[in-house]
């Protein structure tokens, strides 16, 4: 009797026991996540940063970026949502980012589009957040220093765009000597040409005007020409060495057949695969695209710049800005440093082959280019911070790429850019 | 058919537990399956409102870009520089300036709303667009928004001169892939000279970016925005799932809610544009939670019902255990197991118990009526009178009369009774006393071919010995044709019972022509007494009642005794002693009564002072008056205590086995009667029932604290045998002393 009534309390308290442990735990792991959001709420802060696609795919960045910023996250306690922006609409997403309040704590800019950020003040200097012992450590420091103030962190400061070359083909056209000159540039593709092959591509169908890096500014400056005037109240690309650098490149497809017909619609992209395939011999890119060319099996060199008047290409100085609209700007400048730390950036660089900006970095991009930044510096450019540049290199790109269509002349397309760049930079006098 | 089939092949009590089982599994399954389903249902609801919800969501965020363009188109036509650019009819005569400023505003308002994928206006005079890439001749524009490319160009032209396609329409592009376009023709009047077309297109990755970045979805939705002809503009899932969507969509065409596959979901129409917003969510990543809920309350139940059965299991084997080993003992004594029914085969043999029970009882009943039988014989027999001779015979017999009154029947054939008769005359009798349930017991046997029955009760009830008279002649009469009945006088010791026996034995004797009648010996006594009376047995008589201190009896018999035996002696002599024979029992009576010493001198002076037989008579009448009133004075004092005293001398040696009531009456020196009837009225039980109730208190002491055997115990507290000890004790408790030692006090002890 008895074991019968202790056995039916066992059975009616385990199930009740089962019943409520059932509810119980269920609503004390609801309260603990509540607890739990609550105090990440609190504590657990986010940051946005927005960076450009330097990997082969826009998630490859994201997933370098991902693991450097790793260690960061877990020591500050803090969630940082990285997006790739593409570069086609780069300035565009920037502009309706932050002025509509929904841009990153921290971004990545270049030098032709800080300047209308200063302007707005919609970017903060990185003075105070610096000591002396670690400006020490970088590089590059006074390429981000405008009006005298630190507003910008170099990130990617060469990336130098030099003419590539196919060794192969030029052997095989017969071109011994590297050409140095427009004119021995003409002759070498002209002897490509004759191969068969296709001496030389440009990517005039690329929707990014950052393609003029490449294909026109380089010319202009060569030509000993300037984009503007010393003061950036003016075009300067419409002057004689301008338009004998339009008219090169406008030869070179329309009358010189040495660019081929579908350069217009043809991207970046395109023009390196083509390389890689090894059916071009010339091609103007950045440096760290050698590293690629050797993967793909192309037995390759390169030579800085042509030289007209004077040998010159484009260099990037592109760094990374603080977005004042920021909730954790301490937070956001530290990010920037440790993004821009030797074991971050050496990281970085294992995917992006870049010169290195701090002294805590070793050497890590292809020893070929150590000529570009070392002996070549003279010829390197970058682009002038013009209040206004960026309409104007859109403008110029646009009627240049008319004019590569064969629906402007040189003239036209660079005289109408200039009423634009004109009309536009009035307003910085 | 077959339900029995099984029944019998796995046995009724298997049978019985797994169909309850099955059944409790069933009900338990249908609760559970109820409330699960009624809560996947509320679920389902909340999911088609949270759907509901999602696509209102989606709707006014994707409705407010849209008018927000609306809206700038509204201004549009009043902006300086485009009615400036309307107005201008070639192209040499306009101000560049003009159109950077209304390029640049273009291109502002591009960047301020995201859904803009190109914004441009024609002006067809000019043949000119001015858009956000800048101001070029329409084809060159054409061109650079086109891949450098002015192959579609005229069809392009087409389309957005076209009047039919004002507003917002769709197209598709050269990859196959529906556009969305807004076209409006400037100014907005009604007047043929349009002078500006507005066209701009929707960057559809942009609204995609936002369906997928939906913050409800977190990759368990597709949510998509469908032109109103059913052509699936933008969505955001796979390019795989665009197909199965489609068809969905067609399938469910003018639905509100779908329900598809994993998915249910809402399409909600646009307010202002023609578009359709759909949302469809995974119900099983939504019910997640619940489904987990469900899944726990299936598993709990599921290990409660292991649990449960495991323990039925393991209870019943060992609950079986001794049922079973009865069973294995019962098949030992049956071989017939096979096919037996566990249950009727105990039923059977309870039953059987149960008879053997009831005849073992009725044996010793039986056996007890012997010994009664054999104890009246005994007394009869031996004609004893002594009564602590009969006591000791009752023990010896197990016999406890506990009733103070005494009277004897005889029943007599004259052909005599068989042996059969007179137990079917005293069976019947007896059972018939025992239904009366009145304080009355019934001893009978057979002596001397008569049968002789013993009434034993608290009081007289002449009815009742009336009834019951008339029952034992008919039970008689039954038994033999002609029958006597015989009834002797009440006593109230045990000493009389013969008297009462030889009474009616007497009767029987004397009296004729009684067949079949109840011949009454107190009928019979009076008119002889009388006539005795009559002659000399009146001194003697006198005498006798002086000598019992009968004073009252006395008085009564005094006047008498001078009328008729002193007074009507004439012989002076004979009358003299007869005169002094009187005088002498009252002066006897006078020493024996030391109440009245003071006044003995008195009256013996007032007897020898007496002259005449008259004043004689006085003085004696005097005499006993006042000696029955001294009489009466002590008896009443005597009486008055004997209850207590009584009760006391029983606290105090109930233990004794000899004790009892005639013991008691002897030792007060009052009668059984009264002794038993005042103990009655005093204390609610009689004096036997109180004897017996102190010594079964203390055996029950003594089974629950000591060791002693039950026989022990029964001498150890007064019994003369342990067979009434375990009788009384029955007759107290309900059990036996043995089943009491086994299982202590009942609760309600405790």
């Amino acid at each position: 009797m008895k074991m019968k009534k202790i056995a039916s309390l066992v059975l009616a308290g385990a199930m009740t026991v089962s019943m409520l442990s059932g509810c119980g735990t269920q609503d004390k792991t609801k309260n603990e996540e509540q607890a739990k959001e609550t105090k990440e709420s609190a504590e657990k802060k986010d940051l946005t940063l927005w960076m450009p696609p330097f990997g082969t795919e826009e998630s490859l960045d994201k997933e370098v970026w991902g693991k450097i910023l790793e260690p960061f996250e877990k020591e500050n306690n803090v969630n940082v949502s990285i997006e790739i922006v593409p570069w086609s609409n780069y300035e565009e997403k920037y502009l309706t980012g932050i002025s509509s309040g929904q841009g990153p704590d921290v971004g990545y800019m270049y030098m032709e589009m800080i300047n209308d950020y200063i302007e707005s003040e919609s970017i903060t200097p990185f003075d105070e957040y610096l000591t002396e012992e670690e400006k020490e450590n970088f590089f590059y420091l006074d390429k981000g220093v405008i009006e005298g103030k630190q507003y910008a962190m170099p990130i990617v400061v060469g990336s130098a765009r030099v003419m590539f070359y196919n060794k192969a083909l030029l052997e095989e056209a017969g071109v011994s000597e590297v050409p140095e000159n427009w004119e021995e540039f003409t002759q070498a593709c002209k002897k490509v040409a004759d191969t068969g092959k296709t001496p030389f591509l440009q990517q005039w169908g690329d929707k990014s005007k950052g393609a003029m890096n490449a294909m026109f500014f380089p010319y202009l400056w060569q030509a000993g020409g300037q984009i503007f005037n010393d003061e950036g109240t003016e075009a300067a690309f419409n002057s004689e060495a301008g338009l004998k650098a339009a008219k090169f490149i406008a030869d070179l497809k329309l009358k010189e057949n040495i660019l081929p017909e579908e350069v217009t619609s043809m991207s970046e992209d395109q023009v390196f695969s083509e390389f890689k395939k090894g059916n071009v011999a010339f091609v103007v890119g950045p440096t760290n695209k050698g590293a690629e060319f050797t993967e793909a099996g192309v037995d390759w060199d390169y030579t800085t710049s042509l030289s007209d008047e004077k040998m010159g290409t484009f260099a990037s100085a592109d760094s990374l800005v603080l977005i004042s609209a920021s909730k954790n700007k301490d937070l956001a400048a530290e990010l920037v440093k440790f993004m821009l730390s030797g074991p971050s950036m050496t990281e970085f660089h294992k995917m992006a082959p870049f010169p290195p900006v701090a002294k805590d970095e070793a050497y890590n991009d292809d020893p070929a280019f150590k000529k570009v930044y070392e002996e070549n510096q003279e010829a390197l450019n970058t682009l002038p911070a013009v209040k206004g540049s960026a309409a104007v290199y859109d403008n110029l790109y646009k009627n240049l790429q008319l004019m590569m269509l064969g629906e402007l002349t040189p003239e036209e397309a660079l005289n109408n850019s200039a009423e634009f760049a004109d009309s536009t930079l009035a307003q910085n006098k | 058919m077959k339900k029995e089939k099984i029944k019998k092949k796995m046995g009724k009590n298997l049978f019985i537990w797994i169909r309850s089982f099955l059944l409790t599994l069933i009900l338990i399954s249908g609760v559970l399956i109820l409330l699960t389903n009624w809560m996947v249902r509320s679920f389902s609801n909340e999911i088609m409102n949270l759907n509901h919800r999602i696509a209102a969501n989606i709707q006014t965020s994707i409705d407010i870009r849209l008018n927000d363009i609306d809206n700038f188109m509204a201004q549009l036509p009043l902006n300086a520089d485009n009615l400036y650019l309307s107005k201008i009819e070639k192209v040499e005569e306009v101000d560049v300036k003009r159109m950077i400023q209304m390029s640049s505003r273009l291109n502002d308002y591009k960047v301020s709303n995201t859904f803009i994928g190109d914004i441009c206006i024609y002006y067809p005079k000019l043949d000119y667009i001015v858009g956000d890439l800048g101001y070029f001749p329409a084809r060159q524009y054409y061109m650079l928004a086109h891949e450098n490319k002015d192959t579609e160009y005229k069809n392009w032209l087409k389309t957005i001169t076209s009047e039919e396609k004002n507003g917002y329409h769709f197209q598709m592009d050269a990859d196959e892939d529906l556009q969305l376009h807004y076209t409006k023709w400037l100014p907005y009047d009604n007047s043929d000279e349009k002078s500006a077309i507005l066209h701009l297109s929707i960057n559809k990755e942009e609204m995609e970016h936002m369906l997928k970045n939906d913050k409800y979805a977190s990759g368990h939705s597709i949510n998509a925005v469908m032109g109103q002809q059913g052509n699936l503009y933008a969505f955001s899932g796979s390019k795989d799932e665009k197909t199965w969507l489609e068809e969905i969509l067609q399938e469910n065409a003018g639905k509100q809610y779908i329900e598809v596959e994993k998915y249910s979901g809402a399409i909600q129409d646009s307010d202002f544009y023609p578009l359709n917003y759909i949302t469809l969510y995974d119900r099983k990543e939504l019910l997640k939670n619940s489904y987990f809920v469900r899944n726990i309350a299936y598993l709990s139940l599921g290990i409660c019902m292991i649990l449960g059965i495991t323990l039925f299991w393991i209870l019943g084997r060992r609950n079986n255990r001794p049922l079973k080993n009865i069973l294995e003992k019962l098949y030992v004594v049956r071989e017939d197991r096979e096919g037996q029914d566990e249950y009727a085969l105990i039923q059977s043999r309870i039953d059987t118990m149960l008879e053997n029970d009831l005849t073992s009882q009725k044996k010793l009943q039986e056996q007890r009526n012997a010994m009664e039988g054999m104890f009246l014989h005994y007394l009869l027999s031996s004609e004893e009178k002594n009564n602590s001779v009969i006591f000791a015979a009752m023990q010896r017999f197990h016999l406890q009369l506990e009733y103070s009154l005494f009277q004897i029947m005889v029943l007599r054939s004259k052909i005599g009774f068989s042996e059969e008769n007179i137990k079917d005359v005293i069976g019947k009798i007896k059972r018939q006393i025992e239904e009366l349930q009145k304080e009355l017991y019934v001893i009978a046997t057979e002596f001397k071919g008569d049968i002789i029955f013993l009434f034993h009760m608290e009081e007289e009830v002449q009815d009742l010995q009336e009834v019951i008279a008339k029952n034992i002649l008919t039970a008689g009469k039954e038994a033999q044709s002609s029958v006597q009945l015989s009834v002797g006088e009440v006593y109230d010791t045990t000493s009389n019972v013969i008297l009462s026996y030889q009474q009616a034995f007497m009767m029987l004797d004397t009296t004729k022509n009684t067949e079949n009648q109840i011949i009454k010996f107190e009928d019979y006594r009076q008119p002889a007494v009388k006539e005795e009376k009559l002659e000399s047995g009146i001194m003697a008589e006198y005498e006798m009642a002086v000598l019992e201190g009968n004073y009252e009896n006395v008085q009564k018999q005094i006047d008498r005794l001078f009328n008729q035996y002193v007074g009507n002696d004439h012989n002076i002599f004979t009358a003299r002693s007869k005169k002094y024979a009187v005088i002498n029992s009252a002066i006897e009576a006078l020493n024996r009564t030391p109440e009245l010493e003071n006044q003995k001198a008195e009256y013996i002076l007032a007897l020898q002072n007496a002259r005449d037989n008259q004043t004689l008579l006085e003085v004696i009448h005097e005499i006993f008056q006042a000696l029955e009133e001294s009489q009466k004075k002590r008896q009443k004092s005597r009486k008055e205590g004997c209850t207590e005293w009584a009760k006391s001398y029983i606290d105090q040696h109930f233990e004794d086995p000899m004790i009892g009531l005639y013991s008691i009456a002897e030792m007060l020196g009052i009668s059984n009667s009264y002794l038993s009837t005042s103990f009655k009225k005093q204390y609610g039980l009689g004096i036997v029932q109180y004897i017996n109730q102190l010594r079964i208190e203390k055996a029950k002491k003594m089974i629950l604290n000591t060791d002693y055997s039950i026989k022990e115990i029964a001498f150890r507290v007064g019994f003369a045998s342990d067979m009434t000890f375990i009788r009384v004790f029955k007759q107290f408790e309900n059990v036996t002393p043995g089943k009491y030692k086994k299982e202590g006090p009942a609760e309600s002890e405790l």
